[in-house]
């Protein structure tokens, strides 16, 4: 954790070594056969910083002596971690229960005599810290942050608590993390600063589809109110995919452009037939599929598809019977279907996942394993201290919580359960 | 910069939010490192501290090698392994500290990085926590929250309710509770969640609330629960000898003190002028706030 302090001091160092690693900008500095170009980690050491006050200069290679051909031993900064359960306790105390670890639990790992001991003592106080009632005001903390919402119900405006605090339960009580999107009873609690209180929301959707997780949550319509509820397609694919649109990408994406007459800017990459979605050749009265400039179906696409799902809210988010969002032209006239699909098109979740409806938008996400990933990401993120995947771009390799994703579907998706694991983790608990 | 906003590109306003965004990754400890140095290293060359610099001026030109060990000699250090980075040279990098005062020098505190950068400076970033694979697996920065702040200053004995007398100098509770904004709290109305990073100015705010807390932090310590063993604290100092306490140090900075810990606390302590008391109070005040700022300014 520490050498993040230092990323300024060690920046610098790296500047020869970046422009070695253009190519390939993932690719370890310390690679013994570094690419074409670019000195090895043998060789020459420079001139290296004589000055005190300075240090290390850009460089300090990492040779033996002064010249020699020395065969480098691979390493990362992995290997130089070291393990430390009280450092662990601290992280993990902030992230868990909002406040340092008391002294006498500090010195209850530290007078464990071996490894194996403080990490049994070290696991007893993640799984106490875990049942204290300061999570449960860690876990809405943390929802409210990623749903970036809260609020209390006034005058017209609905709660904007209710979907943060609906999600810090499902987590709590062990529940499901599915149940986020299929609920159907119970997803408007309360927190009242020590414990959940089981409340219904009013309903807020058609017979039968009252409600349908936070997807009918009029807190979340409310605060992500915006034209042709764009808005709120992005909060569901930024907060539940964890990437920014396109939603989707076509791998065997083809140029030239699968529209008569268009001259495309660039190749069109989204799944969705391009003839599908609202613009110049159909009824649209806003052009997505304007492809003078950058190709806008490449994100509309996905994103037409599933907006008119989202558009019965109203800006307080109160159900309506037709759809109840605007569009930017002048007048600001209400949204109609020809304004995102042509007529007949259906809306869907993905490219072979269909969605006639909010509750079938709830199935197709959950049998997603992008969002399934994404809930764990964001709690990996959380614990490492990352930063929010998406608005501080702390993208994160699948290969890194596959182990912790793989227990989450096997455990019906507890996210509870995927919250321990990952405070107990290797990478956890070595700095 | 905000100023300027209208006019600029979009590709000059990426720009500059990859530069900010660097800003708030590396700025922490960059004031840290400043101000750790005005507290354990003021003034000129440590005979005592061998981690006070001896002087500035007189940085090393570098090396131009591959991988990154510390290295303060000529040509490359002895180590016959390299890695992609984490051993932490002292001073700055690259020309070292040049004692050049000027505001924005970027080897002084006046330079914060919220102007024009270089956007590859993240691809560097990048380069040095290496592939997605690892840099994953490694804890990065994030601040503490702010009510995380206020519950850990709250149990350490700082009074977060209590206000200065007229002319003097706020309390740590008046600068945590009127610092929300540069302490990066939500504003869920624009849809912002708490800051995750420091600011500049977050992190200077952090180290004023530290300081001003730290006097309250040594007069309570030992009758605070969360710092006692059994019922029974310790002060921060020895009654009798002076020195730094190991469990107190160890509950200001959330983990048992290492032995390092204690003897630069020390260390810091003996910087006071004989026979002073009021100088030794001040040593005392400012050691304890580094310690806190060098503890807490990552989650």
């Amino acid at each position: 954790m520490k050498r993040h302090l230092a990323p300024f001091t060690i920046a610098t160092l790296l500047m020869v070594a970046a422009g070695c690693n253009k190519d390939d900008p993932d690719q370890l500095l310390t690679s013994g056969a570094g690419p074409t170009g670019c000195p090895t980690t043998s060789g020459a050491g420079g001139n290296g910083g004589a000055g005190a006050a300075g240090g290390g200069g850009s460089g300090g290679a990492a040779t033996s002596g002064t010249g020699g051909n020395v065969v480098p031993v691979e390493k990362t900064v992995l290997d130089e971690r070291v393990l430390s359960y009280t450092e662990a306790l601290r992280s993990a105390s902030f992230k868990l229960v909002g406040n340092a670890p008391t002294l006498e639990e500090m010195m209850s790992i530290e007078s464990q005599p071996t490894d194996e001991a403080k990490k049994a003592k070290y696991a007893e106080l993640v799984d106490k810290m875990m049942a204290d009632v300061r999570f449960k005001r860690r876990l809405v903390e943390f929802w409210r942050n990623t749903f970036r919402m809260a609020g209390a119900a006034s005058g017209l405006t609905p709660s904007r608590d209710t979907a943060p605090t609906f999600a810090a339960k499902i987590v709590f009580d062990k529940r499901p993390f599915t149940d986020l999107f299929l609920a159907t009873t119970g997803t408007c609690p309360t927190f009242d600063g020590t414990d959940f209180i089981d409340g219904d929301c009013a309903p807020n959707g058609p017979p039968g589809l009252e409600t349908v997780g936070i997807l009918t949550d009029p807190g979340i319509h409310a605060q992500w109110y915006g034209n042709l509820a764009f808005l709120r397609v992005r909060f569901f694919q930024e907060v539940f995919s964890c990437h920014k649109a396109p939603g989707e990408f076509n791998p065997d994406a083809k140029d030239p452009p699968p529209i008569a007459g268009c001259e495309m800017a660039q190749t069109y990459t989204n799944p969705w037939d391009f003839n599908t979605i609202a613009g110049h050749t159909n009824e649209g009265r806003v052009d997505f599929q304007d492809c003078s400039s950058v190709v806008c179906g490449n994100c509309h696409g996905t994103i037409n598809h599933r907006a008119p799902l989202l558009a019965n809210f109203d800006e307080h988010g109160k159900y309506q019977p037709g759809f109840a969002v605007l569009l930017p032209l002048e007048g600001e006239p209400t949204a109609v279907m020809t304004d995102w699909l042509i007529p007949g098109e259906p809306t869907a979740y993905k490219v072979n996942m269909p969605a006639a409806d909010l509750k079938q938008l709830g199935q197709a996400m959950t049998s997603d394993d992008e969002v399934l990933q994404c809930a764990v990401t964001r709690v990996w993120n959380y614990a490492m201290s990352k930063g929010d995947v998406v608005t501080n771009s702390a993208a994160l390799s699948p290969a890194v919580i596959a182990s912790v994703v793989q227990s989450f579907k096997l455990s019906g998706y507890n996210l509870n359960a995927a919250w321990r694991q990952i405070f107990l983790h290797d990478d956890f608990v070595r700095f | 910069m905000n100023g300027k906003r209208d006019s600029m590109s979009r590709e000059s306003i990426a720009h500059y939010g990859r530069t900010a965004r660097l800003a708030r990754w590396a700025v922490p400890g960059i004031v840290f490192s400043v101000a750790f140095g005005f507290a354990a290293c003021t003034g000129k060359s440590n005979p005592v501290n061998p981690n006070c610099p001896t002087d500035t001026g007189s940085g090393g030109s570098g090396g131009s090698g591959g991988g990154v060990t510390t290295t303060t000699g000529q040509g490359g250090s002895t180590t016959t392994s390299s890695t992609t980075t984490t051993s932490v040279t002292s001073g700055t990098a690259g020309a070292g500290a040049t004692g050049n005062d000027a505001s924005g020098n970027e080897d002084n505190t006046f330079d914060h990085f919220n102007g024009p950068g270089d956007p590859f400076e993240i691809l560097k970033q990048h380069l040095e926590e290496g592939p997605p694979e690892i840099r994953g697996r490694l804890h990065s920065c994030s601040k503490i929250p702010y009510s995380s702040l206020g519950e850990f200053l709250k149990s350490r004995g700082v009074n977060l309710d209590a206000t200065a007398g007229a002319g003097q100098p706020k309390t740590a509770g008046q600068i945590y509770k009127e610092g929300k904004d540069s302490l990066g709290t939500a504003n869920y109305a624009a849809r912002e969640p708490e800051a995750y990073f420091h600011t500049t100015a977050g992190a200077t705010k952090l180290f004023d609330i530290f300081v001003q807390a730290a006097p309250e932090i040594i007069a309570n310590i030992q009758n605070v629960p969360a710092c006692q063993i059994g019922g029974v604290g310790k002060p921060m100092f020895d009654t009798t000898t002076g020195e730094c306490v190991f469990e107190s140090l160890s509950c200001i900075i959330g983990r048992p003190a290492k032995s390092q810990d204690i003897k630069l606390c020390n260390t810091m302590l003996q910087h006071a002028a004989p026979g002073n008391q009021a100088d030794l109070d001040l040593k005392r005040r400012i050691t304890v706030a580094a310690f806190l700022s060098a503890a807490h300014t990552c989650e």
